[in-house]
């Protein structure tokens, strides 16, 4: 009689497989079993035996109680992905499957620690339809936001630190996709936006518009439903909101354009070190606002392009990519006021070190840290 | 070189800031400070020292012309420009018209001197009609000519620092300039900070608030 793996959870398989981006013939060909059985696991219609499950375990580098593990029902606002035309189903189904993990270990850690509460206006748009909002409801969003965060009206040094003070959960994560840059959700019932960052995208001004970007859809998409994120002319409009939303919140007119001394690429490269954002993006706003006429626009474009800034611009190697602290924080919060182990943590959430280290950015040093201080309890006498 | 001349027929500079908005003001000293900057980096960082600094005076000169156009184009509602070329041929200047200023940019070693003789600064200066009373909505045709004054700064390294930017007004026959003057260094000192201090660009430090642990049941 073959041994299986009692209480082996398939959705957890089919999840692992899908961050992996991987088909079931291949997870198939990896661990040495046939397709059919991949899928009879997934259905929960079998599970694997002893040294297949421990292929698996191996293969996703997952601890096997996470396998045994009841797969949560949540709940969860449509996924806003921020992504080329090109992102295939593949690289969106990897992204879903890491997002929720993140939101998984996240929700166990907020048991433990207190993190700070959703902090957004109540007067942010609740429309089901995108055709609601006009472009000047954005911008006015935008402008209310700054100021109900107390910005002021110049640039924002570090758009992560904000988000994450005002409870927003934002981790930088690499999805081993170039065509996604970004994916947001809301957490229910619980409501905690979630924003989860490619870090394959290593430029700095680039990712900071990647967030904002991700606040608007956060901010003005609450009531977006899914059946209107499928039709492809309104996501189009979503997109060129939330577009919108971004480029005001971190370019807001009056403070901006009182910048903007000359219009050439030279003074935009100057204030893209002030506003940490790109002179793509600055010359965007530009003629949103209105600043420059279509010729203009194109006059800049051209010159942009022949200085071949379209795959490197100037400082963007200088500036430094805002990193994620709040959950390295609240790691570092658990194990430092003693109340549980990182092995524990990684236990009890049901995800291993690796993970927890590559998708939350957890400190491997308190991972390392419990290993000195294990060699410490147990002292060595010498032999007399 | 010629000198200023100490009287005064009317203030020139009133007319001036009439119809030159401020805004424009600060974009334009923006332009010549980064001029400076950009021209000293480019030139020396290509060349020898002495190559750099014989290099550097027409480097920017274009540079601050390059960006006043630049200007213009900001300020297309209040600003015209022209690119003129000089009366031979052998070269360009730039000609800002705002409301009934007219206006050119000069290099000159302090703001008391004037710049090398040119027909066009020659032929401005004559059109203006600075006497006693000047109405400029009554005068259609004239203009008041202004000057952008602004010269290296000695001590900046490379040459990369402006001493002063000052727009001053040159007498009919361009022989003096009225005794008023609009100081853009004094008009926007923290614009002037903002290019002398280079710390003004750090990174600001952010650090994470801190959390606390939620208290056990019993335990609060």
């Amino acid at each position: 009689m073959r041994l299986g793996t009692p209480g082996f959870i398939g959705t957890r398989l089919r999840e692992s497989r899908e961050a992996y981006g991987l088909s079931a013939t291949a997870l198939a060909e990896m661990v040495k079993v046939s397709k059919q059985a991949i899928y009879q696991y997934e259905k929960g219609d079998d599970s694997p035996g002893p040294e297949v499950f421990e292929r698996i375990c191996l293969l996703f580098k997952h601890e096997p109680h996470f396998f045994l593990r009841p797969y949560p029902n949540w709940q969860e606002s449509p996924k806003f992905f921020r992504s080329l035309a090109a992102a295939t189903k593949t690289a969106r189904l990897k992204a879903e499957a890491r997002h929720s993990w993140m939101r998984e270990v996240i929700n166990y850690l907020s048991e433990i620690v207190v993190l700070p509460p959703v902090n957004l206006p109540k007067t942010m748009p609740q429309v089901e339809d995108p055709n609601l909002l006009s472009m000047e409801d954005v911008e006015r969003y935008a402008a209310e936001l700054r100021r109900f965060w107390n910005l002021g009206d110049g640039p924002i040094p570090n758009l992560t630190r904000v988000m994450e003070q005002n409870g927003i959960i934002v981790l930088r994560h690499s999805l081993d996709a170039e065509t996604l840059d970004a994916v947001s959700a809301w957490a229910l019932p619980e409501n905690i936006p979630y924003v989860l960052l490619n870090s394959d995208k290593e430029c700095a001004a680039r990712s900071r518009l990647d967030l904002a970007h991700e606040l608007g859809h956060v901010c003005i998409h609450q009531a977006i439903n899914e059946t209107t994120l499928n039709k492809q002319e309104l996501f189009a409009l979503i997109e060129k909101q939330a577009f919108r939303f971004g480029s005001a919140f971190l370019l807001p007119e009056k403070a901006f354009l009182e910048d903007v001394y000359s219009i050439s690429l030279d003074a935009l490269k100057v204030l893209k070190r002030k506003w940490r954002v790109s002179i793509a993006m600055m010359i965007e706003r530009l003629k949103t606002l209105e600043i420059i006429d279509p010729d203009q626009h194109r006059r800049l474009r051209i010159a942009y392009v022949s200085r071949r800034w379209t795959k490197e611009e100037p400082f963007d190697r200088e500036l430094a990519i805002e990193q994620p602290a709040l959950i390295q924080s609240a790691f570092r919060t658990i194990v430092e006021s003693k109340v549980q182990r990182a092995e524990q943590i990684s236990a009890n959430s049901g995800f291993s070190r690796h993970w927890l280290e590559s998708l939350l950015a957890a400190p491997a040093e308190i991972f390392r840290d419990e290993v000195k201080l294990e060699m410490k309890v147990l002292p060595f006498k010498k032999r007399a | 070189m010629r000198q200023e001349s100490s009287d005064s027929p009317l203030m020139a500079s009133q007319v001036f800031l009439d119809h030159v908005p401020a805004g424009v003001l600060a974009a334009m000293l923006r332009a010549v400070l980064q001029s400076y900057k950009d021209a000293s980096s480019a030139c020396y960082e290509t060349m020898r020292p002495r190559q750099a600094k014989d290099a550097s005076g027409p480097f920017r000169r274009n540079k601050i012309e390059s960006e006043l156009v630049g200007v213009g184009e900001r300020f297309q509602q209040v600003i015209s420009v022209e690119d003129n070329l000089y009366k031979r041929g052998t070269g360009n200047y730039v000609e800002l018209t705002c409301g009934v200023v007219k206006m050119t940019e000069s290099c000159v070693p302090s703001p008391k001197d004037f710049p090398r003789d040119a027909d066009y600064r020659e032929t401005l200066a004559e059109s203006t009609q600075l006497v006693l009373g000047f109405v400029p909505a009554e005068t259609p045709g004239k203009y008041l000519y202004a000057i952008l004054l602004h010269g290296v700064d000695g001590t900046a390294k490379q040459r990369s620092g402006c001493r002063f930017a000052q727009v001053r007004f040159p007498l009919k026959g361009f022989a003096s300039y009225t005794e008023d003057r609009v100081d853009l260094f004094a008009m926007f000192p923290s614009i002037v900070a903002e290019y002398s201090d280079q710390s003004a660009t750090a990174d600001e430090v952010h650090t994470m608030l801190p959390l606390r642990v939620i208290p056990k049941i019993g335990e609060a």
